[in-house]
């Protein structure tokens, strides 16, 4: 799992690679931890994302919740979109 | 190190001790041999070069060697000769020869005549001695009565203008004799006392290096047994040598090394019993989870039978599911996948599956049982954990199945197809979660498969997934709830090939009859 993190103003970036499950959720958990406290908007660049878990699945609910809602998902592929349909996460976070 | 510097100088000093012993009675042979020449030169001043050289004894000759014989006598010199060297220099005429032996000059007297000219080249060291040059230091020659220590020295005569020579012999083997007797005399007692220091240095090598070292070898030997069945907290006394050189340090790394295996021995232990406690409850969490959800059920009724299977990847694990018949003769289902692993997904299943079982009991009505089972959990979820689920009625005299799905793979018709994904969502993070219910008709002989992610995502070395289509192929000709299980389980099983996983694995099928 590789996570790029990049800040533009009140906007952080975290672009996630490779596979989000059990084993490296809790990196991802770090990633948000050490978000600026200034940050107001947050983006997931899913892009290089190949796989993701349910613990995956936590860890985004983790993040929407810490930015009381302020969390964009993009660049979602198709097979981490039907994992998003399956568990009804479309309906509730920003996915463009 | 002091050792070693002791014995190296015991041993010079035995060398210094031979050495200095032989120039010392060189030295003594040498002031004597001055005595014999200063006397010879007084000797010859009572005589002049005519008489030397005349060939018969004149009274002066006889007195003159009379004196010097008697001073080689005494003095132990075994020749004395006075000669002059040629003008041709490669022959010397024997002006006066006389022998400290009595015998042996006699015979001297009477064979070797006056004037007696013999070949030999004057070497280097008499035409020295002849310029003037002072030289004390003897030479090595041959003689007739064996190897000599030759000395040369001028000598001057009435009614000559040059200076004759005078060469005094001394037997070489007595004065090497001396000098070993000497150094014998001078090396038993050195070799005594070096030999007490040996023995000394010995004992204090003793006393000082081989004993400690027994002593820490000793306690190095014992200290393992000692430590593993020492009872409590006590460390062993440490080891006391009050020493400030190499032995001192060795104690000192002794200490410090058992101070420290007995920490770590400390820890382990402490680090072990806490895994013991931690592993005994996990294995009551265990088996109070198995006493929840049993590893397998197999339930017939009128007009249905359903099996249900579910294997743990971790000693606890997050799915679960539940097949009961109700009062009314319906066929109650649940199954569901707590998202994450452990312990943690083991709290929250148990939470979750109490709170589901009873809503679906009560109410009767899968989408609602779910929606109020949603609201209860989200409400308090500061850990945003979840739990994705399908629960459904039976009806088994219409064989109509109605389901709820909260955000759950979607089912698969045995032989079939999968169904239409729902509209839910997973059950415990946002209020409202507009579960609605969902109808599918099952004709007799037909069956349904409901499953968890552990199926789907089962994985290879490859890292291939087991995928949607190869459980469809595998299920496809299951006639019964629990074939349609066991074929997926085996079809699962070989093409992950002992590939461990990390995903508990549930199964549940119904068909109606």
């Amino acid at each position: 799992m590789k996570i790029t993190s990049t800040a533009e103003g009140t906007t952080t970036t975290l672009a996630l690679e490779g596979w989000l499950d059990s084993a490296t959720a809790p990196e991802f958990g770090a990633a948000l931890a050490a978000i600026d406290s200034s940050c107001e908007e947050l983006i997931i660049d899913l892009s290089a994302l190949e796989y993701i878990s349910s613990a995956g699945l936590r860890q985004l609910v983790v993040a929407y919740k810490q930015m009381k809602g302020h969390l964009t998902i993009c660049n979602t592929t198709a097979e981490v979109m039907q994992v998003f349909k399956v568990a009804g996460f479309d309906k509730r976070l920003r996915i463009v | 190190m002091s050792f070693v510097a002791l014995i190296v100088a015991s041993g010079a000093s035995l060398l210094l001790s031979h050495a200095y012993n032989s120039a010392d009675i060189m030295d003594e042979a040498t002031n004597i041999i001055d005595i014999v020449a200063q006397e010879a030169q007084a000797a010859v001043n009572g005589t002049t070069y005519d008489e030397l050289t005349s060939e018969s004894d004149t009274e002066g000759y006889d007195a003159t060697r009379e004196t010097i014989q008697l001073v080689c006598s005494l003095l132990n010199v075994r020749n004395l000769t006075i000669y002059e060297l040629n003008d041709d220099e490669s022959t010397l005429t024997c002006l006066l020869i006389v022998s400290g032996d009595d015998e042996e000059d006699e015979r001297l007297q009477k064979e070797v005549p006056h004037g007696f000219v013999m070949e030999k080249k004057a070497s280097q060291k008499e035409l020295n001695v002849l310029s003037g040059a002072s030289d004390s230091e003897a030479e090595i020659t041959e003689g007739i009565m064996g190897r000599n220590l030759s000395w040369f020295f001028p000598v001057e005569v009435e009614g000559c203008d040059d200076d004759l020579l005078m060469r005094i012999d001394v037997d070489d083997s007595e004065l090497l004799g001396k000098i070993f007797d000497n150094t014998l005399a001078f090396a038993i007692p050195m070799i005594a006392i070096n030999m007490g220091v040996v023995v000394i240095e010995v004992v204090m090598l003793r006393r000082d290096v081989s004993n400690p070292l027994k002593v820490v070898s000793a306690r190095m030997r014992g200290f393992v047994r000692r430590e593993s069945s020492r009872e409590g907290e006590s460390h062993e006394e440490p080891l006391e040598m009050k020493r400030d050189d190499e032995i001192g340090e060795i104690c000192d790394s002794y200490n410090k090394m058992t101070g420290d295996i007995h920490e770590y021995v400390g820890q382990i232990e402490s680090m072990t019993r806490e895994r013991v406690a931690a592993n005994t409850e996990l294995s009551v969490a265990r088996r109070i989870q198995q006493g929840l959800v049993p590893p397998s059920t197999e339930l017939a009724g009128d007009g249905f039978e359903a099996f249900a299977s579910m294997r743990m990847a971790r000693e606890v694990g997050g799915d679960f599911y539940d097949l009961s018949v109700l009062g009314d003769g319906r066929l109650m289902f649940v199954l569901a996948d707590v998202s994450g692993k452990g312990v943690s997904a083991a709290l929250f299943m148990a939470m979750s599956r109490t709170l589901i079982y009873e809503k679906m009991r009560t109410c009767l009505d899968p989408a609602k049982a779910l929606n109020e089972a949603n609201d209860s959990i989200a409400s308090n979820n500061p850990e945003c954990m979840f739990v994705t689920l399908v629960a459904g009625l039976l009806d088994p005299a219409t064989g109509v199945i109605t389901y709820a799905n909260a955000g759950h793979l979607a089912p698969l018709v045995v032989g079939g197809e999968y169904l239409g994904q729902s509209d839910g969502i997973v059950l415990g993070l946002f209020e409202g979660a507009g579960i609605v219910n969902e109808t599918v008709r099952l004709e007799p002989g037909e069956g349904i498969l409901f499953y968890t992610d552990g199926a789907t995502e089962a994985n290879n070395a490859q890292a291939d997934f087991f995928g949607e289509q190869r459980l469809c192929d595998a299920v496809a000709g299951a006639s019964c709830a629990v074939d349609a299980v066991h074929s997926a389980v085996e079809a699962i099983d070989l093409f992950v090939a002992g590939h461990e996983q990390f995903d508990d694995l549930t199964l549940l099928s119904i068909f109606a009859r």
